[in-house]
């Protein structure tokens, strides 16, 4: 990938907070595109706050946060701030010598400072942190549903009895997956939880009891896969085609050997995503379905801080897309 | 972790050191883990770009960094390293 300079904007105040790690190459496509459009912003980590981050927030009167948040070279002034992209970002890095309830102490009292950014009026959040995290399977499943998506049946429990008769019901063939992150460290390794089949011999595992499982029933006449991301009102969807032969459950699994196309999904189905963003208070989201024989979507998952660089022919519209929504920001009255 | 600071998520890159424990509590859904890798060795250097702030690998623009130039789109580096940043949110590992 050529990567050339782009110009600065240091000398501009932002008024476009943008939180996330350090590294994060997809981010930088926005980065880029913001830049090339002169649009002053400033990318910090939580990680930053407090050690190499200020933060002077003063209550006004009028119940306002008057004041500023920034680092020696940039900062945001908060009564200009019109819009926040809330990425990927890491916890606060704190000094090395702090005890462990000193660390919990400055720690709590650093998150709950960085919430007066979400009292500021008149800022579009892209997403409030908040509708990232209730943004959970069970939530978003159920409202998926409430917005006129097919969804594959689905059971939550720790109850191995109750396995077998889902699965039959299912007409035997059925998947399990995790119901939050796929990274799972353990014994110095990092590795993926990927969705899997599960065949009858482990239906009513004892050990199904040890905690929440989720399973579902699997599209057994999958023909392609869709990531459809919404931006606001825009929904920029990609086909993920499977090289024949591919039968695992799970496209992550081999996303090297995918290809992809840009695709209008069916005027129902971009409706019932639209739908299904606002009533989960989302202004990004990236959707997965998956697509049977008859065409049907149905929908597998809702990423609200999903990753979509990684797909070339929607790359570039969801970037200007993002772009768009954080250079508009929300208008103060 | 209570209630309020949980709804401020941050990442956690952490590799935890601990072994599995006895088979038998095992929870069900870790079955499905797949590839397992050794993270060890070199942990390259993140910062972010003065002028453009754009990421930076050990002072290369992260996508000209060898661990994310081989992948499809330069976001997500082999996996060998500490770095492997593309998950969705979903994919998250949030800190406790």
């Amino acid at each position: 990938m050529a990567v050339r300079p782009r110009p600065s904007t240091r000398d501009r105040p932002p008024r476009v907070l943008v939180v996330t790690h350090a590294l994060d190459p997809t981010a930088d496509f926005v980065l880029r595109e913001l830049n090339e459009r002169r649009v002053p912003f400033w990318r910090t980590d939580l990680a930053d706050f407090p050690t190499r981050t200020t933060l002077r927030a003063e209550l006004e009167v009028d119940g306002r946060w008057v004041g500023s948040l920034r680092d020696s070279v940039r900062g945001i002034d908060l009564s200009e701030l019109r819009a926040v992209w809330w990425r990927k970002p890491t916890g606060h890095e704190l000094p090395a010598t702090m005890s462990g309830p000193e660390r919990r102490f400055a720690r709590g009292q650093a998150k709950r400072a960085v919430t007066a950014l979400g009292a500021l009026p008149g800022v579009l959040w892209v997403n409030r942190p908040q509708a990232n995290v209730d943004c959970t399977k069970p939530v978003h499943l159920a409202a998926a549903v409430a917005s006129g998506l097919h969804v594959p049946e689905t059971l939550i429990t720790n109850d191995p009895a109750a396995v077998p008769p889902f699965a039959r019901r299912c007409g035997g063939r059925i998947v399990t997956k995790v119901l939050g992150g796929i990274v799972h460290t353990e014994n110095g390794t990092r590795g993926q939880l990927y969705t899997r089949r599960v065949p009858e011999e482990q239906w009513d595992d004892p050990r199904i009891a040890l905690t929440a499982h989720l399973f579902q029933r699997e599209i057994t006449d999958r023909v392609y896969e869709v990531r459809a991301t919404v931006v606001g009102d825009r929904v920029l969807a990609a086909a993920i085609h499977a090289p024949a032969g591919h039968t695992r459950p799970d496209w992550r699994q081999d996303s090297d050997a995918f290809t992809h196309t840009a695709i209008r999904l069916p005027t129902p189905t971009e409706d019932g995503a639209r739908v299904l963003t606002r009533r989960l208070g989302l202004v990004f989201a990236a959707l997965d379905f998956l697509v049977d024989a008859r065409g049907t979507h149905h929908l597998v998952d809702v990423n609200a801080g999903g990753q979509w660089a990684w797909i070339e022919p929607t790359r570039a519209p969801i970037t200007h897309a993002i772009a768009d929504v954080l250079q508009k920001g929300t208008a103060r009255s | 972790m209570s209630l309020l600071l949980d709804r401020v998520p941050s990442l956690s890159h952490t590799i935890d050191p601990e072994p599995p424990g006895p088979a038998e509590t095992r929870p069900f859904g870790l079955d499905s883990l797949t590839n397992p890798v050794p993270i060890r060795g070199h942990r390259p250097v993140l910062t972010v770009d003065p002028v453009t702030q754009l990421s930076l690998v050990d002072g290369l623009p992260a996508g000209a960094h060898p661990s994310l130039s081989k992948s499809s789109c330069n976001t997500e580096s082999d996996g060998r390293d500490a770095i492997a940043v593309d998950t969705d949110q979903n994919d998250d590992e949030y800190d406790d």
